[in-house]
């Protein structure tokens, strides 16, 4: 089912976040210097306020904060492909209107694709739509070309609509502009019939590269800024604005710029690349070499299989792997040997790659296991449940430790398969059942986006304990204690005419007491081969208890994995207690997951959300292998638009950052989030942890093959 | 004075409060965000560097041992053997910071920044041979874990007997070099052979993170 984006507000891992910031900070050091087109003030590639033809590099993951005259745009963009980029913008107007006596807000969404990249002589060719389902206020289009002169200079020639068509008109196309029925009722509408119509108005602009940290701009600016002027924001005395902008390292740039003759301007535009660790790579301790066999021929003792009838043998091996694998960061959950098969069912809470936990256990059985045990099967076992088996022989993995290249042959040589119930006769881990987790730490939770105040945070403390009674059997809970922070002072009604499912969210917050966040009894089961099964009962989340039980389909080996969640949720009470309210709903979903090859995804989800509401979700994705994820996700209901309310349907986007990435050592956290322009009450989704999907993904071949390189790491 | 204390005391209760507690290793990550914080906050400060061992602590010791400097990163560590897979002997600190080396050339390292995945190398012999090119590729994990294979091409040379000093004793050796070129640029290996042919010295190079180590073999 849905995971990442099925929560209502995000809560945040605020530590985490801030570390990655601490980190790219920290990669100042370095000797490259961004060679990546520069970002505007709408946060793509461009120059100033206007945009250029150029793209980032594929899967750049960019933050631009920019500000002048009292309107400040925070855009996130990603290069979803080569040639085709989105963004989300957050963008704040000061001292707006009577309505909006403070500040205005408002979100959109931009994408842009890039016809023809730059040739020899020919320019690159983009189109853009901005703000595309919004208000008319932010909303254009434009057609742009950008070409390099010398290496260090380029011009950037277009032709903008909407608001990129206010200033200068050249004439009209297609007739005049159709006016939106304004108002936020009507946001979240594609508003394809005003694109590319009306006031049409050329813009372009000079870059200058003056050394490998220091750029200048000059641009002519199409936007008349008509509605900011007539607010009092700026004056618009010339089109021209000019800037320098500095790099200070290869992920930081700041800008300093005049703007329409009346206002100075800046950006701090920070740039990711996904594709490049910033500490520059993997770090860690090595792992335990291969201990290989001595040759049968001159040591043919070594071989004997004698001690299969040895009694003590099992627990000898057992306790002998067990402390072999903590030294490598991993647990064992069940080992069983005959006289030339070991199966080792592993628990990895240490590293992020699938493979370099089997890797690990892999070595781990060279040292340990009797010679005449040549092949390896290795489970690893996820909330109690074994995902699949990977078989590797232990003659391959001898005389492949220092082969060149050595993980790629020792793929073609191991094999992925299911994993069948425990062998009989095989023997636990000690300690593990039952066995207490529990940890005391920060917490943060915040709200984004409320007009009266756009960030809200709360910080307190969470305790939260885990205790599994048995494999696949798990009570956990998590309190949490309110510190500080000022969550608790929105004050916005919900207007929704749907059931109050999400909208009444703030309500939750009200309370400065501890707070009963989770508590739930979860059972993992096989039921059948390729089949893996959930049910959870109890305080699910922050606003719903309940029942879930959920079916996932997938074989190790494939791509594609299907699965059927049936929930019974029941509202809670808004202090954080025991007690429930009167609303309580059945949702259920079937769920279709596909990860293509080149690292792309998508998950369709079909069925009945929170408020009754029946319809279904798409996500798309992009992958990488080093786990970070960047989607969107769009859901439509049987609410009419006008029901549904500001932004006419459910959708957002979402991040996923490995901590990994970041540091390089290993763990597995992550740090990321959903941004939803808006959350309202239809295509709203019950949160639970533990959905199948993410329990399996590790150690199917997806995951685990896109990080295959790490098996010997 | 009593400020100062309260201050200090302040900040520890905020530091175990930012790094959590308790005995979930899924859970926060705290305490890994910290160090990171610390060692970005003071890059310069190394971690603290074992003395040199004397001749006579290293016959005391009774165990081969290498010492492996990292002139780019200003450490320097003392590896024993801690595997040995045919003709490759994995050599390791006690913090399992590994380089695995076949007849004395380095096929692999762990633990160290730009890790050497896998290598295929030149032989002893083409070393010896002290003139001919040879290839030499070695693989590397890039930013996506994908395995990145860097093909160079290598020239050896002789560069004649040299007299070279190895923890109190001096070796008469013969010098060799190994130049290679290739997509990140050049570097040169050198090697110190000794009158038994033991690779007594060598200056190898892994990767552009952890540029060149020096390695002497301590083994009497």
């Amino acid at each position: 089912m849905r995971t990442i984006h099925s929560m209502a507000r995000p809560l945040g891992r605020i530590f985490a976040t801030s570390s990655l910031a601490v980190v790219l900070a920290g990669s100042a050091g370095a000797d490259v210097v961004a060679s990546q087109p520069s970002l505007n003030f709408w946060g793509v590639s461009g120059l100033i306020d206007m945009p250029s033809a150029e793209v980032q590099t594929d899967g750049g993951f960019d933050t631009t904060v920019s500000s002048f005259a009292g309107i400040t745009r925070t855009t996130l963009s990603f290069q979803i492909s080569p040639r085709l980029s989105g963004s989300f913008r957050y963008s704040s107007l000061r001292r707006w209107n009577a309505h909006f006596p403070t500040t205005y807000y408002d979100r959109s969404f931009d994408l842009r694709y890039q016809i023809f990249s730059e040739g020899r002589y020919l320019p690159a060719f983009l189109v853009g739509v901005q703000d595309f389902v919004g208000t008319d206020l932010q909303a254009a289009e434009y057609l742009v070309a950008t070409k390099h002169i010398t290496p260090g200079l380029k011009f950037t020639l277009g032709l903008g609509w909407g608001r990129l068509g206010s200033y200068g008109s050249i004439g009209n196309t297609f007739g005049s502009r159709p006016h939106q029925a304004g108002g936020l009722s009507n946001t979240g509408q594609f508003h394809i019939k005003q694109w590319f119509h009306g006031a049409v108005a050329p813009f372009g602009g000079v870059e200058w590269q003056a050394s490998n940290r220091l750029r200048f701009k000059l641009e002519y600016s199409s936007d008349a800024y008509t509605q900011e002027v007539k607010k009092g924001l700026l004056d618009h005395r010339i089109p021209w604005n000019a800037g320098v902008e500095y790099d200070v390292n290869n992920s930081i740039r700041v800008g300093l710029y005049e703007l329409y003759g009346s206002k100075l301007g800046f950006s701090l535009q920070l740039t990711l690349d996904p594709k490049t660790r910033p500490t520059g790579s993997l770090m860690g301790p090595g792992p335990v070499p291969v201990a290989v066999r001595p040759s049968i021929m001159t040591n043919p003792d070594a071989w004997s299989t004698s001690w299969t009838s040895q009694p003590d043998a099992l627990p000898i091996l057992r306790d002998n792997v067990a402390t072999q694998l903590a030294a490598e960061g991993l647990t064992l959950q069940a080992l069983s040997v005959t006289a030339d098969t070991a199966e080792l069912r592993i628990i990895n809470t240490t590293f992020d790659a699938g493979a370099q936990a089997i890797g690990r256990a892999a070595r781990v059985l060279t040292q340990t296991m009797p010679a005449s045990v040549e092949t390896f099967r290795i489970v690893p076992v996820v909330d109690g449940i074994p995902i699949s088996t990977v078989i590797i022989k232990r003659t391959d993995i001898e005389n492949r430790e220092f082969a060149p290249n050595g993980d790629a042959s020792l793929r073609a040589y191991s094999s992925l398969t299911d994993a069948g119930p425990l062998p009989v006769g095989a023997l636990r881990g000690k300690g593990l059942y039952p066995h207490l987790a529990w940890s005391l730490g920060p917490y943060t939770r915040y709200s984004l986006f409320d007009p009266d105040n756009p960030l809200r945070i709360d910080v307190g403390l969470r305790l939260s304990g885990t205790y599994t009674i048995a494999p696949g059997l798990i009570l956990s809970g998590s309190v949490t204690q309110k510190a500080f922070g000022n969550l608790n002072t929105s004050t916005r009604a919900s207007n929704s005419v749907l059931p109050h499912v999400r909208s009444d969210a703030s309500l939750y917050d009200k309370t400065s007491g501890p707070q009963l966040e989770t508590l739930t009894g979860a059972w993992y089961s096989r039921p059948g081969p390729n089949l893996y099964g959930r049910v959870t009962v109890g305080y699910l989340e922050q606003m719903y208890g309940g029942v879930s039980g959920e079916v996932l389909w997938q074989r190790p080996s494939s791509r594609f994995a299907l699965g059927a969640e049936l929930d019974y949720a029941r509202q809670r009470d808004y202090n954080g207690g025991f007690g429930f309210r009167s609303y309580g709903i059945t949702t259920g979903f079937v769920s279709a997951y596909y990860k293509f090859n080149d690292g792309y995804f998508a998950q369709i989800d079909a069925g009945r959300y929170l408020a009754g509401d029946t319809g279904a979700t798409l996500t798309l994705s992009r992958e990488f292998a080093n786990g970070w994820r960047v989607g969107a996700f769009a859901t439509k209901t049987n609410v009419s638009a006008a029901d549904f309310g500001e932004g006419s349907f459910d959708k957002g986007i979402f991040f996923n950052i490995p901590l990994n990435w970041a540091i390089g050592s290993p763990t597995q956290a992550s740090a990321g989030t959903i941004l939803r322009p808006v959350q309202r009450d239809g295509g709203a989704m019950l949160n639970v942890d533990g959905r199948l999907y993410d329990v399996v993904r590790a150690y199917h071949s997806g995951d685990l093959y896109d990080q295959w390189g790490r098996v010997f790491r | 004075m009593r400020h100062a204390k309260a201050l200090v005391a302040g900040l520890i209760v905020a530091a175990s409060f930012l790094s959590g507690c308790g005995n979930d290793p899924t859970a926060g990550s705290g305490k890994q965000v910290l160090g990171v914080a610390k060692s970005l906050f003071s890059p310069h400060k190394k971690a603290p560097q074992p003395p040199e061992l004397t001749r006579a602590q290293l016959r005391a010791g009774g165990v081969p041992l290498l010492l492996v400097k990292l002139t780019k990163l200003g450490t320097h560590g003392y590896l024993g053997v801690y595997g040995t897979n045919r003709d490759v002997v994995t050599w390791s600190t006690t913090d399992h910071t590994t380089i695995s080396l076949r007849n004395g050339l380095i096929t692999a390292t762990r633990g160290l920044p730009g890790d050497l995945m896998s290598a295929s190398l030149p032989t002893v012999a083409d070393i010896r041979a002290g003139s001919g090119a040879v290839a030499r590729t070695h693989y590397y994990l890039d930013g996506l874990d994908q395995t990145v294979p860097v093909v160079y091409r290598c020239i050896m040379a002789d560069a004649g007997p040299a007299a070279i000093d190895v923890a109190q004793l001096t070796y008469q050796t013969h010098h060799y070099t190994e130049t290679c070129t290739g997509q990140n640029g050049t570097f040169t290996n050198e090697y110190w052979f000794d009158g038994k042919n033991v690779l007594r010295q060598s200056r190898q190079w892994v990767s552009p993170l952890t540029g060149s180590l020096e390695i002497q073999d301590l083994a009497e």
